[in-house]
């Protein structure tokens, strides 16, 4: 017996996201459908797809620590099932060594028994990267829902969402506006300062910085900076020292986990005739500064500090954090 | 098969465009003579064997088997009429004697079944040129001369009327050479099946071959009977070889022998 | 005889044996006999698809692995090292790079896109690895090879190119069977019991092939339309088992050599066992690789290439002793 589920994409968000993923066709084997089909409402993801989900979410499995986080700050008792990075808040990773959290993947590999061991009443992926997981639980009648959030905006209706699923919805709110009130303090400091040309490195060897549409990426735009690499079409690439130089960055934030291996730049033709390099403005800052997460704020001040301080700093020192 | 003529070529030639690698070969064959086909390298042999079992298509000229057209037999009924024992293969895999000279039944037996008839049969043919012991054996195991005898044993398995050969003794040492030849001989005298062979050596031509094929530049110079057509002219004239022609008492044969083995050089034609 | 005769009967109880184990093994303890309902989710939907995908992959690569040995009278030859392997996902890659066709939407499309593209790379290998109405294990590995990777360098050049959405689907090729479900192995269902079939049809004419070309045209057969034949079933089956599974190698290499051991070289044999064996062979590799390090999951490839390399090199060593180089 087949039953034939189609979901039309919609042109989804306002990002580029093209219709590749046009018609789902379908499931040769459905036994147990998990989905009551009474009480569901209807929504569409980041990836534009239409997704039924009951009203009542009980049983949450998340596939990515950005994710997980926001499961765990409106409802920590609802997620089993998690990665094995989730960090964030740290009642997450309490409940994980509770054994309360089962560890189902790590972002690029899932294990799909184990999900379905879970009896979830919701999965929740980032983007395109976990569709071939996304898939097959679709098509076994799960309910699949991609929270990809590039910027502020993409967070607060994420969050937002998350709150109508859980039925947290006041709970949701008010952590938005409290992020919206912070967001806009740190905005007004710098609206009416000329915006200065950073550079944000990944990894030293090979060159790797941020690009277009990257969460970093905005991070630094929304701190008051332009990414010297905004053109580059990718989350994150790879670039030549040639390139930096010529774009001649006067800020340049390094992760901090690099700082041994930036020792190694200084070295390198040309890499003392940039901006940046000359007048010392070089920072460091830890990954979690700069991931996806509603606690994003953080690490926006961070970087705003990075940016817009008087106080001169000490070659390739780290400086102090706020 | 009723006629007395098992094979004629009529008119064939055969070439690309920058020339003609064979020019107006005629000739005919009647049913069980062995005739060798002698030539220097580069004389048109592989291709006139080539033409006479379909593989090329001539230019001008005809094929016959058995007074029908070449083009009108179908492949497996072509492969029933005529044979072919090629350059020994590279066999990389375990065939047994047996199995491989079962290969040989390919054109009659049916698909998946080997019949009894199909298993006498190659049981025969390895039987004609001494090599039933060899049957269970592994083909890469057999020395030269025994892969050889397996190999004509293929193609006698596959029952044909007409049996071509290229080059059978070579790389075998004299014993088998002669079992060989024995052994085709008494396969024309016995059972009427055509032989054409590819053969170097004039003394064993004279031997066994009944009429031979002289090809030189694409061209056949002569054809008829070995006492006929083998003589120090034509030998010199084909070869470019000095020969000697010595009559032994004792034998009652005839030998040709170079007469200056030390300064060879090829005689202009 | 006989002793082929117990073969064939412990082959069948193998694949009896080896199904029920990896049905039974996972990450999520199942005992067969009670079920919640979860399990029969995870049974049915995850796990036998996984399985299937897994016996008719191993055996697909394994015939064509097989096919390859017989088309080009060499002991050396299997999808992976011809480069047909590196051509299928490369048309793949193509079909998705050029929002032709997608993994996830139609399927079947990117398996036909990877079939065109093995029959490019084999193409190539055939122009490249003939030599004097016949091939040379040489230059048959060495055009692999090359070819190989040369179509590899274009699938990195293509992954590069296409933004992070298609980047994502090309994980597809990093293979193996984490993310098998019905969708994709009813591809394989489809088509891959008539290539075999086809395969075990015409084994006769494959069988005579093995003596030359000249030998088995001059025995009645058409050797260009049946090398054609057996080069697109090889393709075929080659194309299918990447479009599920990804690269995975040397199976086409051990399991045929396996067989030929016990059972010779006669196709008509050879292509069926060939077939179940090699299917057996990835089931329970695809089990050691979900199995050794629970629950993160080994490649598939990486244990298939551990048991072939060596005997991959040891067969090298064994067939150097001959002049066909």
């Amino acid at each position: 017996m087949r039953t034939f589920l189609q979901l039309r994409d919609l042109i989804a968000t306002q990002h580029n996201i093209r219709r590749l993923f046009a018609l789902q066709a379908v499931v040769a084997l459905s036994i147990a459908a998990p989905i009551a089909l009474a009480g569901n409402r209807i929504i569409v993801d980041d990836l534009g797809f239409k997704i039924e989900v009951k009203d009542n979410v009980r049983r949450v499995v998340s596939l990515v620590p950005t994710n997980s986080e926001m499961v765990c700050l409106l409802d920590c008792k609802r997620l089993k099932g998690g990665t094995r990075y989730d960090q964030f808040p740290v009642e997450v990773k309490k409940r994980v060594q509770a054994k309360q959290i089962e560890i189902i993947g790590g972002g690029f590999d899932a294990n799909l028994e184990k999900i379905v061991q879970l009896r979830p009443d919701l999965i929740l992926t980032n983007g395109p990267t976990q569709q071939r997981f996304a898939v097959p639980l679709k098509n076994m009648g799960y309910s699949v829902v991609s929270l990809w959030p590039r910027d502020m905006d993409g967070l607060k209706r994420d969050f937002l969402l998350l709150g109508e699923l859980l039925g947290q919805e006041k709970k949701a709110q008010s952590v938005i506006d409290d992020m919206q009130r912070r967001f806009s303090l740190i905005e007004a400091k710098v609206k009416n300062k000329p915006r200065k040309q950073v550079y944000l490195q990944m990894w030293t060897d090979p060159l790797i910085t941020v690009g277009k549409s990257s969460f970093p990426d905005w991070l630094v735009a929304a701190a008051g900076g332009i990414n010297v690499f905004g053109d580059l079409p990718f989350d994150s690439g790879q670039v030549g020292l040639e390139s930096i130089i010529q774009r001649n960055p006067e800020v340049l934030i390094f992760l901090a986990a690099q700082e041994p291996f930036v020792k190694t730049l200084t070295k390198r033709p040309g890499w003392s005739s940039i901006r940046g390099v000359r007048e010392s403005h070089v920072c460091f800052i830890d990954e979690p500064d700069i991931r996806r997460s509603i606690e994003f704020l953080d690490g926006l001040a961070k970087i705003q500090d990075c940016l817009f301080r008087d106080k001169r700093v000490n070659q390739l020192t780290p400086t102090e954090t706020k | 098969m009723n006629s007395k003529i098992a094979i004629e070529a009529r008119e064939l030639s055969f070439g690309y465009e920058n020339g003609l690698v064979l020019t107006n070969v005629s000739f005919s064959i009647g049913a069980g003579e062995l005739v060798a086909l002698i030539g220097p390298n580069g004389s048109g042999k592989t291709t006139l064997l080539k033409l006479l079992l379909g593989f090329l298509p001539p230019k001008t000229g005809q094929v016959s088997l058995c007074d029908q057209p070449l083009q009108s037999y179908a492949p497996i009924e072509r492969a029933k009429t005529i044979a072919y024992v090629s350059q020994q293969p590279w066999l990389s895999f375990p065939l047994t004697a047996f199995e491989l000279a079962s290969l040989g039944r390919y054109p009659h037996a049916s698909r998946f079944k080997f019949s009894s008839a199909d298993a006498a049969a190659v049981e025969r043919a390895l039987d004609e040129t001494g090599s039933k012991h060899l049957g269970e054996r592994s083909f890469a195991t057999l020395s030269g001369g025994e892969k050889q005898k397996v190999l004509i044993s293929r193609a006698l398995a596959q029952s044909a009327r007409i049996l071509l050969l290229d080059e059978p003794t070579l790389h075998l040492d004299l014993y088998y050479q002669l079992q060989i030849l024995a052994a085709l001989k008494k396969l024309c005298v016995e059972q009427r099946v055509t032989v054409i062979a590819v053969l170097h050596d004039v003394n064993q031509v004279l031997l066994f071959a009944d009429k031979a094929l002289l090809l030189n530049d694409g061209m056949l110079r002569a054809f008829g009977p070995v006492v006929e057509v083998i003589n120090e002219n034509s030998i010199r004239d084909l070869l470019g070889v000095d020969m000697k022609a010595i009559e032994d008492a004792e034998t009652g044969g005839r030998y040709y022998l170079p007469r200056d083995p030390f300064r060879i050089r090829r005689q202009p034609s | 005889m006989n002793r082929q005769r117990w073969s064939c009967l412990l082959i069948a109880f193998t694949l009896f044996i080896s199904f029920f184990l990896a049905l039974s093994i996972g990450p999520v303890r199942i005992s067969l006999f009670d079920m919640s309902a979860t399990d029969k989710v995870i049974l049915f939907n995850l796990r036998l698809p996984r399985i299937l995908s897994a016996f008719f992959v191993g055996g697909g690569l394994a015939l064509a692995g097989a096919i390859f040995q017989g088309l080009f009278r060499n002991p050396i030859a299997d999808s992976y090292l011809l480069g047909v392997s590196s051509g299928a996902s490369l048309g793949a890659a193509a079909a998705i790079v050029f929002r032709l066709a997608s993994p996830l939407a139609n399927f079947a499309a990117v398996s036909c896109f990877a079939f065109i593209g093995s029959l490019v790379a084999l193409a190539l290998v055939f122009y490249f690895g003939h030599h004097d109405g016949g091939f040379s294990i040489f230059r048959l590995l060495l055009s692999g090879l090359g070819v190989g990777l040369f179509l590899s360098s274009l699938v990195a050049i293509f992954m590069l190119m296409a933004g992070e959405e298609l980047k994502a689907l090309i994980f597809f090729f990093l293979g193996g069977f984490s993310s098998s479900s019905w969708d994709t192995t009813w591809v394989s269902l489809a088509c891959i019991p008539l290539a075999v079939v086809a395969a075990c049809y015409f084994a006769p004419e494959l069988n005579v092939l093995l003596l030359g070309e000249e030998t088995a045209e001059s025995s009645g057969i058409r050797t260009g339309r049946i090398q054609l034949l057996y080069a697109i079933l090889a393709a075929l089956l080659t194309s299918i088992s990447v479009s599920v599974a990804g690269l995975i190698g040397f199976i086409g290499l051990i399991v045929p050599h396996m067989i030929r051991l016990v059972f010779g070289a006669d196709h008509r044999t050879l292509f069926p066992l060939t077939f179940f064996c090699g299917g057996i062979f990835l089931i329970l590799c695809d089990t050691a690789a979900r199995t050794v390090i629970a629950p993160a999951e080994l490649p598939v490839g990486v244990v298939t290439s551990l048991l072939g390399v060596p005997i991959f090199l040891y067969l090298i060593r064994k067939e150097s002793g001959d002049y066909n180089w």
